[in-house]
């Protein structure tokens, strides 16, 4: 039997809470688990049975397995195209002819008339499916896989040619089942002029359309063995994301992300090979997948077959680094660093760290009267906390992608177990700020009563929290300067990264050499007090922020976790300022501050502990329906974007997170106007949407694409085959309609 | 007070964003011809196994998922039984591992273990419990069932496949290369082994 995680979860929440919950809670809590319970019950009917051996579809567990015809009659002696066809339940999974990490490639075995034979089966190219640390190559939904047959010269006019054939193939959610079932079908012969047969020429149409075309001519492709990886360079490269998929297993590491560089025409994708091997890697077989199609045709797969030579025999030109996509000319090194400090600068000002730097701000307010060379300390302690943050960061984010991750900047908010720590940290100093306890964290207690010499640690902690929480807003200039950077030597993107906080500390460093300024600020007085309660409340505005992201990353069991995490913490933080001050006897103080930090640590215990494991949940808004204003955004993948190229179809990609307030800003601002929303359907664009919220390693590899390595990011395909545009971070109604404009022009 | 307070804060923000290095994946395989990474599992008695303990002799890892079709396959036709009595009778260790996590397909508790372990008619040296994956990304194990052989000395001699005919239909053992009965008879020979890694095939391990 299988059980839901978190149903676990919840169970564990419930006994944790119970010693202290109230009996109505513990009924209403009852209740909940027994919901969830009946709704695992539900979710876990098995289905279908397997078929015997007619025409016709068969229906087998997930899957419905038929062979369909892309002709309404054969011609003796003349080549058709038969398909098999698997009809797959939702999020269940065929494979591709290598299956990648597990799995099988499914199989035909026919059985024909004399004189009539199949060829092999023909692979449209697949999607990666991750499984856990594992990817796969498959199809959900429907996929058609076409067979060429060549019936005998000797039919007759009036004949019926019977081919059957039985397939084997495994579906797999993440549970496997193998299927076999014997198929038939049964096509009259007619020397009638050849005919498609209608019912199924969609489904061909589409397997077609994603076929690999052979030939060198589309996409002249090179393979460079570099140390421990091999890349393939594409010249002619059309711009955007690149996949391959290797046809042989063992030699690629399939769940290793590709990374792609443009530069000047000519696309890198640099694949690791795989651990397990010993011997190089001779030669590279598989399909290239290029969402804008590759050669005058465009393309949307290619197949490759090319020897892997040294790098040392390759031409000399390897050593260009490779940054921005086709449409973004590469930064010079000195431009990214000074648009890293511009994008310090600006943290200061966007949203999610506005509350922590007023704290700095009251800081300075109480610091007027302080001697010249203390300010000076303080604003150096400030912005090593803001150095010392960002160097953390930059290592860990550099270090994973040295490992192999696929991650892009604002990645921790990626990972609920930080967005929850993080809603904890706000959560109490928002309390701390309202006066609820004032011991505790030095931030606050800077603001209040520090005796004159004392603090410096504070100054720190300050810097440390306030880029902790500025992280996910990824002001304007941060995301060129940062995909910039991580496309560099550890040395000179960590370069990068110091700029970055250099940037963001730079204010309070020159206020504090020079104290000038500083008698400009008011001078500190009741208002003070009035003002630091005050600003809790953009604290906490953060923290309702903070909950969406998580419901969205995670479900509704972890808000109801997080929730009841914040109620233990609210209790804990009571039970600290009640009974555990100064006013109290030692005894008393003692036992209130260990229950105290029990509970503390029980809340966060509940909150980590409902925390859902479906981190694929995530949408950051609507999508796959009309938004809030009226947009009809698609969810966005590299197939869906080539097939919309292709079909020569103007598309604008947002590529957004819950947790960007950026995105969501531009999002509210522009596409809520009705000029832009009619703008996009006069003019039949094509709205993609890219969800960044939770970890997607394709959408890591297209902004990389782009040399971003963080959202927003904006993109507008025109309907012919120049360069996509790439709009401002920060858009306005102005900037977009002027985008839209152009691709008006570009049909005329 | 201040002072500690605000440094606490500062090293808690600090650690708690050097922690994102948390979501792991596969780590780095174990590679054939290098030593084997060492391990210590608890095995479905309840007794700590450690890899350390069977310097010596050679050991066969072998992951486990009884529910998967391919590992049915293998049990269903007698041919993994057969294969452990063999090579048991031979001195060689055999550890069936299960990385399946909690709440995933192929975890159960220990009893319910050894009772598949006997309905089986199976007799691996111990069954090894592994739910939080450490030791199956230490090995890069992918697939149930994925083989290793490991030699006296705790070098990796052989990982991947069980044999060279990826199906789930039993039919297909008679014909099929056994690698990993190859691969052990070489070694205990002292022989080379002709083919020492594989492409594994199976479900995928429920990390």
């Amino acid at each position: 039997m299988r059980t839901d995680p978190s149903q676990q979860g919840g169970s564990r929440a419930g006994r944790g809470l119970a010693r202290r919950a109230s009996r109505g809670t513990i009924v209403g809590i009852v209740t909940i688990l027994a919901l969830l319970a009946a709704l695992a019950a539900a979710a876990a009917v098995p289905a279908g049975a397997t078929g015997a051996a007619t025409a016709g579809p068969v229906a087998a567990e997930h899957v419905t397995v038929e062979l369909v015809p892309d002709v309404t009659h054969v011609r003796p002696g003349e080549s058709f195209v038969v398909g098999l066809r698997f009809a797959l339940e939702k999020d269940w999974h065929v494979y591709w002819a290598n299956p990648g990490d597990s799995g099988l490639a499914p199989t035909l075995r026919w059985q024909l008339p004399e004189g009539t034979s199949a060829g092999e089966l023909q692979w449209p190219y697949p999607q990666r499916i991750a499984v856990g640390p594992l990817v796969n190559y498959g199809y959900e939904g429907e996929v058609v896989l076409p067979v060429e047959v060549a019936p005998a010269a000797t039919l007759r006019d009036g004949d019926t040619l019977r081919l059957a054939a039985r397939a084997d193939w495994l579906v797999c959610k993440e549970d496997c089942i193998p299927g076999r079932a014997d198929l038939a079908l049964e096509l009259p012969v007619s020397g009638a002029p050849a005919a498609r047969d209608w019912r199924s020429a969609g489904a061909f149409d589409e397997a077609r359309a994603k076929l690999p075309r052979s030939g060198s001519t589309t996409a002249p492709v090179e393979a460079v063995r570099e140390d421990g990886r091999v890349e393939l360079r594409i010249s002619d490269a059309p711009p955007g994301e690149i996949t391959f998929f290797p046809l042989d297993a063992d030699h690629v590491e399939n769940a290793a992300p590709q990374r792609l560089t443009h530069d000047r025409g000519t696309a890198t994708l640099a694949l690791v090979t795989s651990q397990q091997r010993r011997e190089p890697v001779e030669r590279l077989r598989g399909t290239l997948v290029a969402e804008a199609g590759f050669g005058p045709q465009k393309a949307p797969a290619v197949a490759i077959d090319v020897a892997v030579h040294d790098a040392a025999a390759a031409p000399a030109e390897a050593g260009a680094v490779a940054v921005g996509a086709a449409a973004e000319a590469p930064l010079s090194p000195w431009l990214a660093l000074g648009f890293a400090v511009l994008g310090g600068l600006l943290l200061n000002v966007m949203p999610c760290v506005f509350p922590v730097l007023s704290i700095k701000v009251l800081d300075f307010v109480r610091r007027a009267g302080d001697s010249a060379a203390r300010l000076r300390l303080h604003g150096l302690a400030y912005a090593a906390g803001v150095l010392l943050s960002f160097w953390v960061l930059a290592g860990v984010l550099l270090a994973l992608r040295a490992g192999g991750e696929s991650l892009g900047w604002g990645f921790q908010l990626q990972s609920p177990v930080f967005v929850v720590a993080m809603i904890f940290l706000l959560f109490a100093l928002a309390a701390s700020l309202l006066g609820v306890f004032d011991v505790g964290l030095g931030v606050t207690a800077l603001a209040g009563r520090v005796p004159q010499g004392d603090g410096l640690a504070g100054s720190f902690a300050t810097g440390v929290l306030a880029t902790a929480v500025a992280t996910p807003c990824t002001a304007p200039f941060m995301g060129p300067a940062l995909g910039y950077a991580l496309t560099l030597p550890a040395a000179s993107a960590l370069a990068v990264f110091t700029a970055l906080g250099a940037g963001m500390a730079l204010p309070y460093v020159v206020l504090c050499f020079v104290p000038g300024l500083l008698r400009l600020l008011p001078r500190p007085g009741a208002w003070l007090e009035t003002f630091k309660q005050a600003m809790a409340f953009p604290l906490l505005a953060t923290v309702v922020w903070l909950v969406w992201v998580l419901g969205l990353q995670a479900g509704v069991d972890a808000i109801l976790g997080v929730l009841i995490g914040l109620l233990l913490l609210a209790l804990a933080l009571w039970v600290r300022a009640r009974f555990g001050t100064l006013a109290q006897p030692q005894a008393k103080r003692r036992v209130a501050l260990a229950a105290s930090l029990v509970l503390s640590l029980a809340g966060l215990a509940t909150a980590l502990a409902l925390r859902d494991a479906r981190e694929d949940v995530a949408t950051a808004t609507a999508v796959g329906e009309h938004d809030l204003y009226g947009n009809a955004w698609r969810p966005w993948s590299a197939a869906t974007l080539a097939e919309l190229r292709a079909a020569g179809s103007p598309v604008f990609v947002d590529f957004t997170a819950a947790w960007c307030l950026t995105c969501k800003v531009n999002e509210h601002v522009v596409f809520s106007s009705p000029e832009v929303r009619d703008a996009f359907a006069e003019r039949g664009i094509a709205l993609l949407r890219a969800d960044w919220t939770s970890r997607d390693d394709e959408i890591t590899r297209a902004l990389a694409s782009f040399g971003r390595s963080g959202v927003p990011l904006y993109v507008l395909y025109g309907r012919d085959d120049a360069a996509p545009r790439i709009l401002p971070s920060v858009l306005t109604r102005g900037v977009v309609l002027e985008a839209l404009a152009q691709v008006d022009r570009g049909r005329g | 007070m201040m002072q500690k307070n605000g440094w606490t804060l500062a090293a808690g923000v600090l650690g708690l964003l050097a922690m994102l290095a948390l979501p792991g994946r596969a780590g780095a395989a174990a590679v054939v011809g290098q030593p084997a990474p060492p391990f210590t599992l608890t095995d479905t008695s309840g007794k700590q196994q450690s890899l350390a303990d069977f310097q010596g002799k050679f050991v066969v890892l072998e992951w486990i998922n009884h529910e998967c079709p391919f590992v049915k396959k293998h049990y269903g036709s007698g041919n993994m039984q057969k294969l452990q009595k063999k090579y048991l009778d031979q001195g060689v260790v055999w550890l069936s591992v299960s990385s399946s996590a909690p709440g995933k397909q192929g975890n159960y508790p220990p009893a319910k273990w050894n009772e598949l372990t006997a309905a089986a008619k199976a007799s691996p040296t111990a069954v090894l419990l592994d739910p939080d994956g450490t030791v199956g990304r230490a090995y890069g194990a992918k697939t149930t069932p994925h083989m290793y052989v490991i030699d006296r000395q705790g070098t990796l001699i052989y990982a991947g496949g069980i044999d060279d005919k990826p199906s789930t239909d039993p039919d297909d053992i008679p014909g099929a290369k056994s690698y990993v009965d190859l691969a052990l008879t070489e070694a205990i020979a002292g022989q080379p082994i002709a083919v020492a890694s594989s492409t594994p095939y199976g479900c995928s391990v429920k990390y």
